[in-house]
Order: structure tokens, then sequence, then C-alpha cells
């Protein structure tokens, strides 16, 4: 489903070429639950970026369901990403105006769909366990909550899959394993595609394959942890 | 549940309810003064083509000094009682030809003290019913016969309807016919006959126990009309040249609207400059405001852009809060304006000693719209850097940092 070959992204920092990935490759399956650790700077978030299509590569392709995304414009990854990933970025990021069921709704408005997604919404919340919190407002949830709510609105278009920047990073340790749980849970039982990044050693307890990063280069496994 | 630009946007207006304050009011208060900047100028101009329209004359002369007697009477409606010597009539059908008079008609001036119609004195002003070129046409067009003794034409300001009666030094003077705004001294009068006027007189010198005037006139000015071809500016000083001795002063009646029009320039620059100050200054602020917003919710429009909105629609969200905010703002600086405008429009005609006619309720309502236009225009012009600036940040930057 996704296919990530010879990824290579450079910056310039303080005039000096700066490289983020070398030579990334990856293959996500439908169904798999990758998860990637690394310290702060190793290029995760980078990866992950250039994976949604927000960021281009300097090299390389990023293949999802057989597009390659790196030559799509911008409202073709637009479309994309309402359609096709559930990003959840680093952090508080919702719509501070905007109700928990509104922010879970926000992208199946933004582009025509069909079906009830309200309705799905609502059963997400359920799901989740903040339903009761639909009409409140994201200053009013606790952390973890709000990662729930998060969780939901990734979810709420059925995306073929999901990326996750550092989502437990700001939780502590009970709701951050809640979350992981309810990751685990949608990958296992309705067959999520996960894509998670995290810095946090404890993540290693879920998904089906650990990727290491350091130093902009991806390794299988926890060997550089280790 | 239907989530659109617009919904969203009138959820970021309400959200930060001091921030859409201060931009309200920087759009209301440009709104606010262009709308009663546009009126006061759009005024001053029906009030000095008004005047140009009525006063009718080429020339009038007047007694030598009394000059600015007139533009009181005529700008400000400030009554005066004046007299040409008795001697002015003759004097001027002696030059009649060569200073190319064609028509020549005289009027009586009585300034009232107390009158039963008004709460300030008005002028009393006697036409020579047979000469006139002035008010007779108006009143040929409008009440269909000749000025009676004893009837009188009331100005715009002077209460009493026709067929009701005013009483002016112990007479009663029954009205006949109203005139219309003119937003100058002519609202404040009182038009009839000589010999209507010549009875005041009497009772008027019987009162104040003092004549008049020593030599008996009761001419105050005479409204000369010259023939085709004869310029009133050139004919006024060939009067004065001819009668430099006789006590008597020529002016034409352009130099009033000319006046007129002088004051209206130096006003209407004042009204234009002032908002272009303030246009610059309500740009340069809402800018301010618009570009701090902007930045400070560039992770909010990250989300939208993770989660696929488009550039484009990033855009359109700014531009929407945007066009509701200055929306907001231009209808109340309209409202305010149009208040403000009401309340203090009658104290401006005192003030500025202009003749002042707002214009109708079409023309109000063409001056809102134009306000509301240009300030919805102003907030957008203001916006449009900083909402082109969010449909083109760096997503990955955006996200960044939470």
């Amino acid at each position: 489903m996704l296919k990530i070959r010879n990824l290579r992204k450079e910056y310039m920092r303080n005039d000096r070429k700066f490289t983020a990935l070398e030579d990334v490759n990856l293959d996500i399956s439908s169904g798999d639950f990758v998860n990637i650790i690394g310290r702060s700077g190793s290029g995760k978030s980078t990866l992950l970026n250039i994976t949604a299509g927000m960021l281009t590569p300097t090299l390389g392709s990023v293949e999802l369901n057989n597009n390659d995304l790196t030559v799509k414009s911008d409202s073709e990854l637009s479309r994309i990403r309402n359609d096709e990933i559930g990003f959840i970025p680093q952090g508080a990021s919702a719509l501070q105006s905007l109700t928990v069921i509104e922010n879970v709704l926000l992208p199946y408005y933004l582009y025509p769909h069909g079906g009830d997604g309200e309705g799905y919404a609502y059963y997400l919340l359920e799901k989740f366990g903040i339903k009761n919190l639909a009409d409140s407002y994201p200053a009013d949830l606790s952390g973890g909550e709000l990662r729930r709510a998060l969780i939901a609105r990734a979810l709420i278009n059925r995306p073929a899959l999901v990326i996750a920047d550092e989502p437990v990073s700001d939780l502590d340790v009970n709701s951050a394993r809640e979350v992981m749980k309810i990751f685990s849970t949608l990958n296992s039982d309705e067959g999520v595609t996960l894509l998670i990044v995290s810095h946090d050693l404890d993540s290693l307890k879920y998904g089906k394959s650990v990727y290491t990063m350091s130093n902009g280069k991806l390794l299988h496994g926890n060997k550089l942890i280790e | 549940m239907r989530l659109s630009t617009w919904e969203i946007a009138k959820r970021n207006f309400r959200r930060s309810p001091f921030r859409s304050f201060c931009l309200v009011l920087i759009i209301m208060l440009f709104s606010l003064l262009l709308f009663t900047g546009s009126v006061l100028s759009f005024s001053l101009a029906n009030g000095a083509q008004s005047m140009a329209n009525r006063l009718g004359a080429d020339i009038m002369v007047v007694p030598a000094g009394f000059d600015p007697h007139v533009d009181n009477i005529l700008l400000a409606g400030k009554p005066s009682t004046f007299y040409l010597p008795a001697s002015a009539m003759d004097e001027l059908m002696r030059i009649k030809d060569d200073a190319g008079i064609d028509l020549i008609s005289p009027q009586s001036f009585l300034a009232t003290l107390r009158a039963s119609c008004c709460s300030y004195p008005v002028q009393l002003v006697g036409i020579e019913y047979s000469s006139d070129f002035i008010v007779k046409p108006w009143l040929q067009s409008t009440i269909r016969h000749d000025l009676r003794d004893g009837e009188i034409i009331v100005g715009y300001r002077v209460s009493g309807q026709p067929g009701e009666t005013l009483k002016f030094f112990n007479k009663d003077l029954l009205v006949a016919g109203r005139l219309e705004q003119t937003g100058m001294g002519f609202d404040a009068m009182i038009f009839m006959n000589r010999a209507t006027l010549a009875v005041l007189s009497k009772e008027a010198e019987r009162i104040r126990e003092r004549p008049l005037t020593n030599d008996g006139s009761l001419t105050s000015v005479i409204m000369l009309k010259l023939k085709p071809g004869f310029s009133p500016a050139a004919s006024a000083r060939e009067i004065n040249r001819l009668l430099n001795d006789k006590g008597i002063y020529a002016l034409f009646s352009r130099k009033f609207v000319n006046s007129i029009g002088e004051s209206l320039k130096v006003v209407s620059s004042s009204i234009f400059y002032g908002l272009i100050v303030f246009w610059v200054m309500a740009v340069a602020i809402a800018a301010l405001i618009f570009a701090m917003t902007i930045f400070e919710r560039k992770r909010e429009f990250g989300v939208l852009r993770t989660i696929g909105a488009t550039r484009g629609k990033l855009i359109r969200l700014c531009l929407a809060e945007i066009f509701m905010v200055s929306s907001y703002g231009s209808l109340l600086g309209v409202v305010l304006g149009a208040v403000i405008i009401a309340v203090i429009s009658p104290y401006m005609i005192e003030a500025l000693k202009l003749p002042f006619l707002l214009p109708g309720i079409a023309g109000l309502a063409g001056l809102a719209v134009m306000s509301v236009v240009l300030s919805i225009t102003t907030g957008l012009i203001s916006g449009a850097w900083s909402a082109f600036k969010a449909g083109h940040y760096d997503i990955h930057e955006m996200t960044r940092g939470a």
C-alpha cells in the first residue's frame, strides 16, 4: 500500500547543507502497524511529513496505493490527505473555536462525502469513550481525551492509512497507554493501517513492526536504541 | 450540522471577542468618517447649487458698506434691516443702458425681533410684484395667483401651513404657500408684496418710536437682470464706477456662489485629505492586526492543511473572516453616522455659515452603500496579504512545535 523508495531530504541550515533523511526505504502493507522510534531531530517527523505529501523530498518516491505523491499538485495532495490519509499532528491540534464533534467532522465537510458522517463521528466518539464530550470545546478536555478526539477526526473519512506524529509525547503515562491501546485495538479489530512515530520507548510494546530512526537513517528493529 | 467556510469564520470571529472588536472598531471608524464626510460634502455642494439656482439675479445693489449684511441674510439667515438711498432707483434707471441692465426689481427688508411663528427673528422681504423676476415665477407655478396684500410665502424653517395666519408687528398675515428647503437664508425668510411690508414698516416705526429711514426709502436691495451678453462682474464694476458717490454698491450674485465654492473647496479638501490619512492609518492598523492574527493561528491553519484543506480554501477562509469583520464594522459605521448626522446637522447649519442641504433619501442611501462597499474593500485590502500568506505557509513548519 505504501512504498517509500530511496528517500532523501536535505535542508539548508545556517548556510550549510543538512541531511534530514538519507536513503530511506519502507514498505507498509494494508493492516500493518508500523512504529518508528527515535530521538528528537532524528528525522522522524520529516519522514511523516513527506509520507503525507506535506513536504517534498530532495530525492526518492512515496507511493500510496500506486500514486506517486512526489509528483502530485497541491490540490491533488490535499484531496489525498483528506480521503486516504488520516494525519494526527503533534500536540493539541484541534480548532479551538469548534466543538469536539465539529472538530471530528471537519475533514468530512471539507469535500463532498457520501454516507452518514455525523452518525459515524458519534460512533467513533462513543467507541473512544468521549461521546459525552461531543459538544464541549477542546480547551475543556484533558490531554488524553483530546488525543482520542483527534484519532476520531483522523478516522472520519475511513482513510487507507493513519499517520500519527508523536501521539503520546505530551501525555501522562496512563493517558499515553490508553491512547496506544486505542491504536492497537483499531489495528487488530478493524484492520486500520497505522504509521506512528515516537521517541517514547514504551511505544515499543505496540505495533507489528518497529523501526528505528537515527541521523536520518531508518533501520528495521530497535537496534540503535539497544 | 454543516461546517461551511462562513460557519468556521463566524466561530473564529466569536472566539476572540477583543480582537474582533478592535478590527470592527477600525473599520467602523473609517466607515463612519467616510459616510459623514461624504454626506457633509454633498450637503454643502447641494446647498451651493441650490443657492445658485435661487438667487436668480445677476447683480444685487445694496447700500454701500452693507454687502456683509447680505452675506448674513442669504447664507446664514441672520435678519437685518437696511435701506438704500431714496434716489437709488432713479440713478440705476439713468445708467440702465450703459450697464446693460434689462430688468430691475426692488425688495424691502424688515427684520422681526419676535414672531408667533418662530423662536428666532426672521427676515421679512417685500417684493415688487409687478417687476419681480425671482419669486414670481415660483408663485405662478405653485399657488397660481398673485401675492395679494396681507398674504405671505414662508421659508422652510418657518412654521405655518397654507391657510393659517401668522402675526407680525400686530398684523395677521395669511400663509399662501411654503418654500422648499434651500439650505440657506431663504429658509428663514418670509416673502410678501411691498405694500404689505410698507404697512408692517409703519407699525414697526410706531413700536420702535423712530422712523426706519431718514429719507422715507423702503428699498433694501435692487435685483438686476442683465441683457444677454453682459458679464455680471463687469457690469457690477461699471455700476460702481458710475455711481461711486451715490451710497450704493453693486455686487454680482455669482460672488456668493464663488465664495461658497471656495469655502466648499476648503471643507471638501479637508474631508478628502482627512479621509485619506485615516484610510492609510486604518489599512496599516487593520493589516497589522490581521497579520498578527494569522501568525498566531499558524498552527490552526497547519491543522486544516493536514486534514486536506487546499491553499485556496485557507485563503477563502481568511477572506471570509475579513469580509465578516469589515461588514459588521462598515454597517455599524454607517448606522452611527446616520444617527450623528440626524442629531448634529441642525447645529452644523448654524455653525458652518454655509448653505447646507442634505441629499434626499435616495442620495443618502447611495452614500451609505458607497461607504459600506469602500469600507469592506478597505478591510479586504488590509487583510489580503495576510490571507495570501496563510495559504502559502509551509505545512511542515505550521504544524511543528506544538
